[in-house]
């Protein structure tokens, strides 16, 4: 087990065994704990960017250079904040959403969400290799925020990548059934595997690949939400798998 | 020449100063008063406390309102404007940082003219606020104009 975090402890209780009322409870009180954080500490990030932009509107021709700069890179601080605390009440959405589970056509959801990324990372090189007809019983919302997030993942580190290939297809471990993506991108250490869905954990630079980290926590916490449980696996170079497996029943 | 006035009701003393400049600079309004909390609302709007002699018109042109407020909360400032014959008509827009769908509802079931989210981003902020204030002193046409 690695060390858990505050973020890790959201999601732990969203785990399969999460059916008792007391685990539930707990659920949701750690999810309005997050809704809260997220939503309480707009004000102060709000007035921090605002009276900033006041000093560079009234001020900013009197200032020296690396004054202005400075105050920029508040700013830019600022942004990033404010994006992971949109990103955290993304999160805090998918814990406390009401499940409304219905059969839902994965590959045809693939195809929607690619055509919807299409413009995000346009001219990208991949070559797209879906299953048809993969099924699954989940609420659709939920479940197409997890596939964006991973297809997104997927354009994102084989972006540099020659002639990548991203499959996404059928698999099945310990009874549970459900579906993969992988793409032969830039990988991972397997070691970090876990690291992954910790809430902005990144094993890659931001100059690198872009990022607030969080994607993955949206995927854990969609899939855990179904009772179902999501793996990474990979290796640095070569690309990366992440399944998501659903409890029969489940899916089909 | 008509006195356009504001009625901000907000709590937040950094998110006041904010949209005071942003209003300042937009430059519609004759005067924008201030109440912290939902009972200060109440008195200046009804000349009650110690707004019992305020000077200015009767209402305000618009009120702007936020939603979670000390001592009385913005939904039942609202209630209680709109169970009034005095202020049933004041144009009032929501301005919260509330995301939640039951306070939208709420507010539009509780007679609200509008409901508009405060942007996280200090950007998108100063803009609706500048925008909000153009459309509700400019553009819009009071329930009581000039005859």
């Amino acid at each position: 087990m690695y060390p858990p975090s505050v973020g890790d402890t959201l999601f732990f209780v969203t785990a399969p065994v999460a059916q008792h009322d007391d685990v539930e409870e707990l659920r949701r009180q750690l999810s309005l704990l997050a809704r809260s954080v997220s939503h309480d500490l707009r004000a102060p990030l709000r007035a921090a960017k605002g009276f900033t932009l006041a000093v560079l509107d009234d001020h900013g021709a009197a200032l020296p250079p690396e004054a202005r700069e400075s105050l920029t890179q508040v700013l830019t601080a600022c942004d990033r904040m404010g994006a992971m605390l949109e990103g955290l009440g993304v999160v805090s959405r998918v814990l406390r959403a009401e499940l409304r589970p219905e059969p839902v056509d994965v590959s045809e959801l693939v195809a929607s969400v690619r055509a919807e990324l299409s413009s995000v990372h346009a001219g990208h090189p991949a070559q797209w290799d879906v299953e048809p007809g993969l099924r699954c019983s989940a609420d659709r919302g939920l479940l197409r925020q997890a596939v964006r997030a991973l297809l997104d993942n997927a354009l994102k580190y084989s972006s540099r990548a020659q002639a990548p290939t991203i499959r996404v297809g059928r698999s099945e471990a310990d009874g549970r059934a459900g579906f993969f993506v992988e793409d032969d991108g830039a990988g991972f250490d397997a070691r970090y595997a876990q690291n992954l869905f910790q809430p902005f954990h990144r094993l890659h630079r931001v100059d690198e690949f872009p990022g607030l980290g969080l994607g993955l926590s949206v995927v854990r916490a969609v899939v855990g939400r179904h009772g179902g449980r999501v793996s990474a696996d990979g290796a640095v170079g070569r690309g990366a798998v992440f399944r998501c497996h659903f409890p029969l029943g489940g899916s089909e | 020449m008509t006195t356009k006035t504001i009625l901000l009701v907000e709590d937040n003393p950094q998110d006041e100063m904010l949209i005071m400049r942003v209003l300042r600079k937009v430059n519609l309004a004759n005067r924008v008063d201030v109440a912290r909390d939902g009972q200060q609302a109440l008195d200046y709007l009804f000349r009650e406390g110690e707004f019992a002699g305020r000077p200015g018109p009767d209402l305000p042109t618009i009120v702007i309102l936020d939603i979670n407020l000390p001592r009385v909360n913005g939904l039942e400032v609202l209630e209680r404007l709109r169970a009034d014959p005095r202020t049933e008509l004041v144009p009032i827009v929501m301005l919260t940082s509330s995301d939640e769908d039951r306070d939208r509802l709420r507010s539009y079931e509780s007679g609200a003219n509008s409901f508009v989210r405060k942007p996280l981003d200090f950007g998108e902020f100063a803009e609706t606020v500048a925008r909000l204030g153009v459309y509700w002193l400019a553009v819009n046409e009071p329930p009581a104009g000039e005859p």
